[in-house]
């Protein structure tokens, strides 16, 4: 918009400055023309066409004044041919370029009285014959040189003022010069002042196509930076989620272990106390026995040694005592399975013994899922499992159980009390899909779609960090899937994942 | 009564069955013993049956050990309380000190003479203390009165690095009380021996030190003295070694609001002067002995200071 009406108004001075240059140059042909106007030839041949006409008429004049007085006859010839020579000089006064007609008023009014005259003389002279004294003295006495001297003196005074015309346009034409070399001199400082400034900007722009280069490269760096700083401190965060979220599963796991390793171990801590019972009792009966056996023994001491033996074994009421150790150390071992199933679910859930890329049955990894979130389920939600027959897809299984435990615990997390989690697999035509549901509280359509933000929790501050499905949507993404989400308020929320069969070979 | 001949009664409170036989093996010599498999089964049972001591589970579904005990409190408040957990939640750790009075901390998994003790331990404590009132009874005379300075206006000891503490309670407090503030353990024993205390307020360290050991020594001493512990960094372990070793008697996180404190202060007030009185009640608050201490474990404070905790005179066996 700014441009193109400077440039409009850049396009209306140049005409302004064509037609300025042009006005000046025609002002300074008038003024040119009107210096040079003024014919000095024709004024020579204006001069001289009056003083033809002077002169024949003084030779007339002297011709007829010669004749006078005398009785000579009038050489008819030459009085002809000085009639008609005067005759011609008077006309060229009046026709031709040299033509004294029309100049001032004051010289027309001579010339008419000159031609009246001239005419009565030329008249005269043609008819007039050497007798008649009276007539040649009327001729000789008519008034024209009188009368070309007031054309000469009108013809002068025209002459001069024309001199003075052109001289005062010559001093105009000098003053006009002046004032045009001024203006010439002002554009070209001007000229050069922009000259100079489009000179510096040139520079400018030199300069700057020089740097540019490396200043692209500089901001390109920061930028790149900064994206890495970004990357950074994401994978910080998603570090720091994948540690609480590792924190909350020890906890869960660390009381799921004890329970059995305590039980365990204090039934290890009875039965080592009731051994030393047993053996006394072992060490009693065999000195009975040995008593029994031996050859020197009296009767007595046999008795009292039984005696004391059966009296050991009634105390400590052997048989029940047997079988009570015998159920004490078969909880043990049902609690060291236990254990061992644990440390075997904890190793299936991370995974670290395969490779990153695997084949995997997800039915497995929502299992092994389940059982580390049992802790936090047991009692208070029934876990529904449906599953179905499952190829096993290409993924990286570390990462997918991630996503069950986060979506599982989310699911227990929305259920306050009681309630159940529905888990069904199965096969589609180009991958699998598992879809987990609650009976939870549900999400209103506002939560439902900020739920995959990073950051976005509706815990409490300190709570959560945001970071669960936020996670949960970038391995799901990583792996070429999809994940949508139901929910319902006050109804339940179910989440599905569709995972592809193989992974496309970038992401191998 | 013949109290003395007949067997203690216990009752174990534990989600998984196996533990449950476990602690019959063990105890069933010494006590009569009673099972619940949750908190709700627990309470029925109580509702019928007066026991002596309760061992409960913290992690079980449905209700907590913490919620169990919190209500088997006001059921039965003579029973001692032990709490036996596999799994260490602060929150769930500074609920059960401040609303469950507990006793002792057992962390699975235990050591069954650790455990046999500290339940012996309890049903001693539980025992002795079989006749007296554990409701304080409105001392309405001695009853500080908010506005009114009354000459020998109660004494509060205040324990903290930050030398703000100290006139911040004071200020929640009005003239109600009197507070002492002490930034180091020095102080603090220097202030017990000059004045009347009977409630100690500190932070869980001091300059660089864990004051758990103090806290023990003063309460093995000075039973009737009464510990809150005022503190922002709180974490399960010292909790535990705090209610188990220096039986302190709640445990608050900074900021404090000021109608809490002066509540807290109150309450901690009355169980002092109850205390005072009924030295039978001591055994109820019984500290455990702190483990022998680790070769790299920082030492406890100097035995000068040790002694002269001993030392202290008991201000309120004097009175009354």
């Amino acid at each position: 918009m700014a441009g193109s009406r400077n440039r409009e108004r850049e396009t209306n001075v140049l005409q302004y400055a064509v037609f300025g240059a042009l006005a000046a140059v025609c002002l300074l042909a008038y003024l040119v023309f009107k210096t040079l106007s003024f014919d000095q030839s024709l004024h020579q041949q204006r001069l001289g066409a009056l003083r033809n006409v002077s002169s024949l008429d003084l030779e007339i004049t002297r011709l007829y004044f010669g004749v006078l007085g005398q009785d000579i006859g009038i050489n008819p010839e030459e009085k002809e041919e000085l009639r008609l020579d005067l005759a011609r000089a008077v006309n060229a006064l009046q026709e031709g370029p040299q033509a004294l007609v029309g100049l001032t008023p004051e010289l027309d009014a001579a010339m008419k009285t000159f031609y009246e005259t001239a005419g009565t003389k030329i008249n005269i002279a043609a008819e007039v014959q050497a007798t008649e004294t009276e007539r040649l003295k009327t001729l000789i006495s008519l008034p024209t040189a009188a009368d070309l001297a007031a054309i000469e003196q009108a013809y002068q005074t025209w002459y001069q003022s024309k001199i003075d015309e052109t001289n005062s346009y010559r001093v105009a034409l000098v003053a006009y010069t002046v004032l045009l070399l001024i203006a010439l001199g002002y554009l070209g400082y001007h000229l050069r002042l922009s000259y100079r400034a489009l000179d510096k900007a040139n520079g400018g722009l030199r300069e700057a196509n020089r740097t540019l280069e490396s200043q692209v490269q500089a901001r390109t760096k920061d930028l790149s930076k900064t994206l890495h700083d970004l990357r950074e401190s994401q994978a910080q965060l998603i570090q720091s989620e994948k540690m609480a979220s590792l924190g909350q599963m020890v906890a869960g796991v660390a009381h799921e272990i004890n329970t059995p390793l305590g039980y365990a171990r204090s039934n290890a801590e009875i039965v080592r106390t009731s051994l030393g019972d047993i053996r006394l009792l072992c060490e009693t009966q065999g000195r009975a026995l040995g008593l029994l056996s031996a050859a020197n023994s009296s009767e007595q001491d046999i008795a009292a040694a039984l005696a004391e033996a059966e009296q050991l074994r009634q105390n400590l009421n052997a048989e029940e005592l047997m079988g009570d150790l015998d159920n004490l150390l078969g909880d043990t071992d049902h609690g060291l399975v236990q254990i061992a199933d644990l440390v075997a679910s904890l190793k299936d859930f991370s995974r670290v013994d395969r490779s990153r890329n695997d084949l995997f049955d997800l039915n497995a990894g929502v299992d092994s899922a389940l059982k580390i979130c049992n802790s936090q389920l047991k009692g208070r939600v029934e876990v529904v499992r449906q599953y179905g027959k499952l190829p096993e897809i290409e993924c990286s299984p570390s990462q997918i159980n991630q996503v069950f435990l986060n979506l599982i615990n989310n699911a227990g997390q929305a259920i306050a009390n009681d309630g159940v989690i529905t888990i069904e697999t199965s096969a589609e035509t180009s991958g699998v899909v598992v879809k987990v549901s609650d009976t939870g509280s549900g999400m209103n359509e506002e939560v439902k779609k900020r739920i995959f933000e990073p950051f976005f929790t509706t815990k409490p501050v300190g709570k959560g960090t945001g970071l669960g499905l936020f996670i949960v949507f970038r391995i799901i993404e990583e792996h070429g899937g999809r994940i949508t989400v139901d929910s319902k308020p006050g109804v339940g929320t179910r989440f599905s994942v569709h995972l592809p069969l193989r992974q496309p070979l970038a992401a191998a | 009564m013949n109290a003395t001949v007949q067997k203690a009664r216990v009752l174990f409170v534990d989600d998984e069955p196996r533990i449950l036989t476990s602690m019959r093996m063990l105890f069933r010599g010494s006590y009569d013993t009673f099972f619940a498999e949750s908190g709700q089964q627990g309470i029925e049972l109580l509702k019928t049956q007066p026991v002596d001591v309760i061992v409960s589970d913290q992690r079980m579904p449905g209700m907590s050990g913490f919620e169990f005990l919190r209500a088997a409190r006001d059921i039965n408040p003579h029973a001692m309380r032990i709490l036996l957990t596999g799994y260490s939640d602060l929150n769930a750790i500074v609920g059960s000190v401040n609303e469950g009075e507990i006793f002792r901390f057992v962390n699975k998994p235990w050591a069954n003479d650790v455990l046999s003790s500290t339940v012996a331990n309890a049903v001693q404590a539980a025992r002795a203390s079989l006749q007296v009132s554990l409701q304080p009874e409105p001392f309405a005379d001695t009853l500080p009165m908010a506005g009114v300075a009354i000459p020998a206006a109660p004494a509060v000891l205040v324990l903290d690095d930050d030398p703000q503490v100290a006139p911040r309670v004071q200020a929640s407090l009005g003239t109600a009380f009197r507070v002492f503030g002490a930034r180091s353990m020095e102080d603090a024993v220097d202030c017990l021996e000059r004045e009347h205390i009977g409630v100690v307020i500190s932070d869980t360290r001091v300059q660089n030190q864990p004051v758990v050991s103090l806290i023990g020594l003063l309460k093995q001493h000075q039973p009737q003295l009464v510990t809150v512990i005022l503190t922002e960094r709180a974490d399960a372990g010292t909790a535990i070694e705090l209610i188990n070793q220096g039986q302190i008697y709640r445990l608050l996180t900074k900021p404090v609001q000021e109608v809490t404190c002066r509540i807290m202060v109150n309450s901690a007030h009355k169980h002092h002067q109850h205390l005072a009185r009924n030295p039978e009640l001591h055994q109820r608050y019984e500290v455990e002995k702190p483990a022998a201490p680790a070769p790299g474990a920082p030492p406890p404070p100097t035995l000068r200071l040790m002694d002269r905790v001993r030392a202290l005179r008991s201000w309120v066996t004097g009175t009354r």
